[in-house]
């Protein structure tokens, strides 16, 4: 062992500059730079997140009740923790002379905002709500009702005076996705509106202010404590580290599926590692075999050459994590006024060093096979120089260490994505496409080598560059294999995401749906809808809000849902009660109930989620509503086909179990030509109360969110792209200097650059044949995998989206290699036959 | 009474190696037999393919040989681990090609010096430049290959071969790539080495000119050597 030995050598030879290792560099630093950065933004908004959780929430914590206001008992409590301020949200409309806008309607007390502070055009917002006379609205108001500051606006029952526009609400990011612009007013102002009818849609969050500025432990045992002393609450407790939970679980989902990619990137270039380092062997051939018949033993050798490796891997993963580094603060000058998220001015170092670490284990894996080969290159190498074998398997130290690389960088996965099912799933693909690629590879070569030899001398030159020693054809299908996956992995994603975007709605997609029509209008306002020029039909169900608190005798928060259904027991829910199947149902298994039945309280689910979920009939299901548990025996299941949009629950109730409970209806309307804005209009004149919302306009709010993930895809497609032609043109010069060789002396005896250039088409076209069907295959599972458990979406698949992308990234591929290859025709005989 | 003989420096016993090939087993040496003194040159002769060159690399001990016995300097290189050799090497042989093979990426100083760093000797280079002004190139210190002529790249693989104090130059037509006046030059530096250091000096070569300024000429044919096998 002399480190101080391999370190002066590898100066030695790394002096001269860094010729060579450009690819290698690329690799790394990409791979790297593509983790880091992820990690890093994701790392910084967090940290944002945790830091202005106060403000951004509020409070230090949220207790969040939906149709009722808290208790005296539960308010006595949250009072003895600190200062309260009582806050309502809800949709509604605002009606001015000119026409009618869904709002977000927050009602605040005095005490708002507890932390941060809202921003308004003019003095303070307290003073403009005071007389529950005033609101204060988004911008975006102005534009919809076609007013200005000062107007008349009717919100309910009750009109207002617009007396302020929201630069800046603090809390704005923890309400999630919003329909409409936010209007602001006082809890009076909203009790003179006439909306808070019972069974109204409204959210009272109670928000806190601990005095003495607790830690976050303090604040989690009094989220405990008061779960366990008011059980049957039915709140949704939050603290501040969850501030914006819905934007949190959005950018954990983005930035898992980022890193993922990135991983795989950096996976992928592991073969352009290895044939980089391949390549630099065998152009240190010479010295390596000098070094040893000069007294080297083979062990220093190669000591000397992966210290020389990991010095420049070294750099090459600096380099990704300056990139790393560097983005939060970029992000932060550049985006923080444009992006609704509390981004961090500061780098983020545990990102950086899990990105560090993959890099270095990444290359470590990828280096110790090809570096293998200086130990079996013998001096006498220099005696005779063209028959040194290309082949050679590691010893069992060498294996032992890339067996324990790989390990590392599986556990490493382990640690960095909270998720252990996805990601032993995404480990085990990836082993399985090398081992398959490999195999695949290795098949070809040896069919090759045993069909017979055909006449053609270019077919015959052809199938021999496939199988003759040293021939890349297992790197150049592993490389085109891997990249092609991985880019039509990404294609089908991109569609699946294209497909949710667009073809959302269902032909027959209602127009509107209007919620809190009252039990006492029902009738008036379905009469007067269906009077409307353009109405088809109109449906409508009876609607609470509330959420599972148990399953048998199992809380919610420990039963084990599958990606796909975890999200029916995560917060409110819509509830209805229906004494028939309802529409756009089919009964799957169990019986419908009777239409007078009176037994005790039954359930319908929905088959998906209640597989996803566990339930099985007979099954006992616990929801809260309005402050009150509710316990139901599951009777049947049934399938629903969500995306007609029309009323639909994952939980029907039998009618005696909710009926009593005080409760409005949702209505949905289909319309086939006539005006939506008059209808719209009209309506929200008659039934003030009433809050539509225009089915394009709530999707529109869903698909930018999906657009920014798409976005994201895209930036990931051209990561992909961009390591798929760097790991290929490694591949490519990595034989490049025995093509040049091959190509002269062929030249030399009268080959034409045609003849040539018609035998690489062929070699490179069989190649990339079999590289694209098993990208092809491959990149569609991935896509599936990729949908199912990290989207959560249903995934769409389209063979020829496939085919084509496989298609056209293989020519390209093929295009670049003959590029490669071109100069190898190019080289001049009489040059290369002096230098030999 | 006739002083005794001192051992000999080299010695091969009945060497055969046979190397294997696509098209089966190839005999390159066929019981080869030869004994070298002390201090003593010999000229290889022969034919291409004869096995001159792998009648070096054998007693370099970079080809291990199929049968027969081989003793370097008193070391019996039958049966050695790879590593062992390499310190063989390192010790006691230095060997000359005709492609120099020195490292591109070092400079002469330090290419002198690797027999001696891989030694873990701390004044590696005050002996390298001390063998390099000895060649005549105390002036090409800092020189990449690159930059030096033939003759002087020659002159830094003689400086390196001797430089740990080699007492066995083996050197494989070290003249067949420069011109007649170098080539001169460089052999009467390889002489003076012999005359000056008592080196035991192999010489493989083709011409029989310069064979013939060895103190003998060892002949092979067919991996046998056919004549001058014994001093």
């Amino acid at each position: 062992m002399n480190p101080a030995l391999w370190l002066r050598y590898s100066w030695r030879d790394l002096r001269s500059g860094l010729q060579g290792f450009w690819i290698f560099l690329a690799c790394i630093a990409l791979g790297t730079a593509a983790i880091a950065i992820v990690g890093s933004l994701s790392a910084s908004i967090q940290r944002g997140m945790i830091e202005q959780g106060q403000p951004l929430m509020g409070g230090d914590i949220e207790f969040a009740i939906i149709h009722r206001e808290a208790t005296a008992a539960e308010l006595a409590y949250m009072r003895a923790k600190g200062e309260v301020s009582k806050v309502a949200t809800l949709r509604a409309m605002a009606v001015s002379s000119d026409g009618t806008a869904l709002i977000e309607a927050k009602a605040v007390d005095d005490l708002y905002p507890l932390y941060g502070s809202l921003e308004i055009e003019g003095s303070r917002y307290a003073e403009q709500l005071r007389d529950a006379k005033g609101i204060l609205a988004d911008p975006l108001l102005i534009g919809r009702l076609g007013i200005t500051n000062g107007a008349k606006v009717k919100i309910g029952t009750a009109e207002f005076e617009l007396r302020g526009l929201i630069a800046k609400e603090p809390d704005r990011l923890a309400d999630g996705i919003i329909l409409g612009p936010r209007v602001l007013m006082s809890e009076e102002a909203l009790k003179a509106s006439g909306l808070i009818q019972p069974g109204s849609l409204i959210t009272w969050r109670y928000r806190i202010k601990i005095p003495g500025d607790p830690p976050l432990r303090a604040i989690k045992a009094i989220e405990r404590e008061a779960n366990k002393k008011f059980p049957d609450a039915g709140w949704r407790v939050r603290t501040r580290d969850r501030a914006a939970a819905g934007a949190d679980r959005f950018i954990e989902r983005l930035s898992y599926f980022m890193t993922l990619v990135g991983l795989t990137a950096l996976i992928v270039s592991g073969a352009g590692i290895a044939n980089a380092i391949s390549a630099f062997v065998s152009r240190r051939t010479s010295s390596i075999a000098t070094l040893k018949c000069l007294g080297a033993p083979s062990g220093t050798v190669f000591a000397i050459y992966l210290t020389q490796i990991l010095i420049v891997g070294l750099m090459a993963i600096g380099v990704g994590l300056l990139a790393g580094a560097v983005t939060p603060l970029i992000a932060y000058e550049t985006f923080r006024d444009l992006l609704p998220l509390p981004l961090t001015a500061q780098v983020e170092f545990r990102p950086l060093a899990m990105a560090g670490l993959f890099g270095f284990l990444v290359t470590l894996a990828f280096a110790i096979w090809p570096l293998a080969r200086t130990r079996h290159i013998p001096a006498s190498a220099l005696f005779r120089h063209k028959i040194v074998e290309t082949t050679t398997w590691p010893n069992v130290f060498e294996m032992a260490a890339i067996l324990i690389a790989l390990i590392a960088i599986g556990a490493l996965a382990f640690i960095s994505f909270d998720e252990p099912r996805i990601t032993g799933y995404y480990l085990i693909g990836l082993v399985s496409s090398f081992i398959i690629l490999l195999g695949l590879a290795w098949g070809i070569v040896k069919l090759a080598s045993r069909l017979p030899k055909p006449g053609s001398a270019i077919w015959r030159y052809a199938l021999g560059n496939i199988c003759r020693p040293g021939s890349s054809a297992i790197s150049v299908i592993l490389a085109l294999g891997l990249g092609l996956t991985l880019f039509v992995a990404l294609a089908l994603t991109d569609r699946t995401i294209s497909t949710e975007l667009r073809s959302g709605l269902a032909e027959k997609a209602p127009a509107f749906f209007f919620l809190d029509v009252p039990n006492t209008d029902r009738d008036k306002f379905i009469t007067e809808l269906n009077q409307q020029p353009g109405v088809t039909g109109v449906e409508s169900a009876p609607m609470l809000r509330g959420r599972m608190v148990k399953i048998n005798d199992t809380p919610v928060d420990k039963v084990q849902a599958s990606p796909d259904a975890a999200w029916a027991l995560r917060g409110d829910r819509g509830l209805t009660y229906s004494d028939t199947l309802p529409q756009g149902s089919a009964l799957v298994e169990g019986q419908w109930w009777p239409a007078d039945y009176t037994g005790p309280p039954l359930v319908s689910f929905v088959d998906e989620i209640a597989n996803g979920i566990g339930l099985k009939i007979g099954d006992k299901v616990t929801v809260n509503v309005l402050g009150r548990d509710v316990t139901a025996t599951v009777a049947n299941l049934r399938s629903v086909n969500w995306r007609t949009l029309n009323i639909n629950f994952v939980m029907v109730f039998s009618p005696n179990t909710l009926k009593a409970a005080p409760h409005n209806h949702l209505v949905t309307l289909e319309m086939n030509g006539g005006d939506e804005s008059k209808l719209l209009n009209t309506m929200a004149r008659s039934f003030p109360v009433v809050t539509a919302v225009r089915v394009k306009d709530a999707l529109a709010a869903i698909n930018e969110l999906l657009g920014q993930m798409l976005s994201a895809i895209r930036g990931a497609n051209a990561l992909t792209l961009l390591t798929g032609v760097l790991v290929l043109a490694g591949a490519l010069a990595a034989g490049l200097s025995s093509r040049v060789y091959d190509a002269v002396v062929l030249k030399t005896y009268g080959a034409t650059r045609r003849q040539l250039m018609s035998a690489f088409v062929i070699e490179y076209a069989s190649l990339g044949l079999a590289a694209a069907v098993f990208g092809v295959l491959a990149g569609s599972l991935g896509s599936w995998f990729l949908a199912r458990w990290i989207l959560e979406m249903p995934w769409s698949f389209s063979i020829s989206t496939a085919v084509l992308t496989a298609f056209i990234a293989m020519l390209l591929t093929i295009l670049g290699g003959l590029t490669v290859t071109w100069r190898a025709l190019s080289a001049k005989p009489s040059t290369h036959l002096r230098n030999e | 009474m006739s002083p005794p003989m001192p051992a000999p420096m080299i010695s091969l016993k009945d060497v055969c190696l046979t190397l294997p090939s696509r098209a089966g087993l190839v005999e390159i040496l066929r019981g080869a037999n030869l004994s070298v003194n002390p201090g003593e040159a010999v000229g290889i002769v022969g034919p291409s393919g004869s096995g001159k060159t792998t009648l070096l690399m054998v007693i370099a001990g970079l080809e291990s040989i199929t049968s027969g016995g081989i003793s370097v300097n008193g070391t019996i290189l039958n049966g050695q681990g790879e590593d062992k050799l390499a310190a063989f090497r390192r010790d006691t042989v230095g060997i000359v090609f005709q492609s120099f093979h020195l490292i591109p990426t070092m400079t002469a100083l330090e290419n002198v010096a690797i027999p001696l760093e891989f030694k873990g000797r701390t004044d590696a280079m005050e002996v390298a430049r001390t063998g390099l002004e000895r060649v005549g190139l105390g002036h090409r210190l800092t020189h990449y290959p690159g930059q030096l002529s033939g003759g002087e790249q020659q002159r830094v693989a003689i400086a390196r071969a001797i430089a740990s104090g080699a007492r066995i130059i083996l050197a494989d037509e070290p003249t067949g790539n420069l011109d007649q006046e170098t080539g001169d030059q460089i052999m009467q530096l390889l002489f003076s080495l012999r005359d000056n250091d008592d080196v035991t000096l192999l010489l493989v070569t083709h011409d029989r000119a310069l064979a013939s300024r060895c103190d003998r000429i060892a002949e092979v044919r067919d991996g046998r050597i056919v004549s001058g096998n014994t001093a």
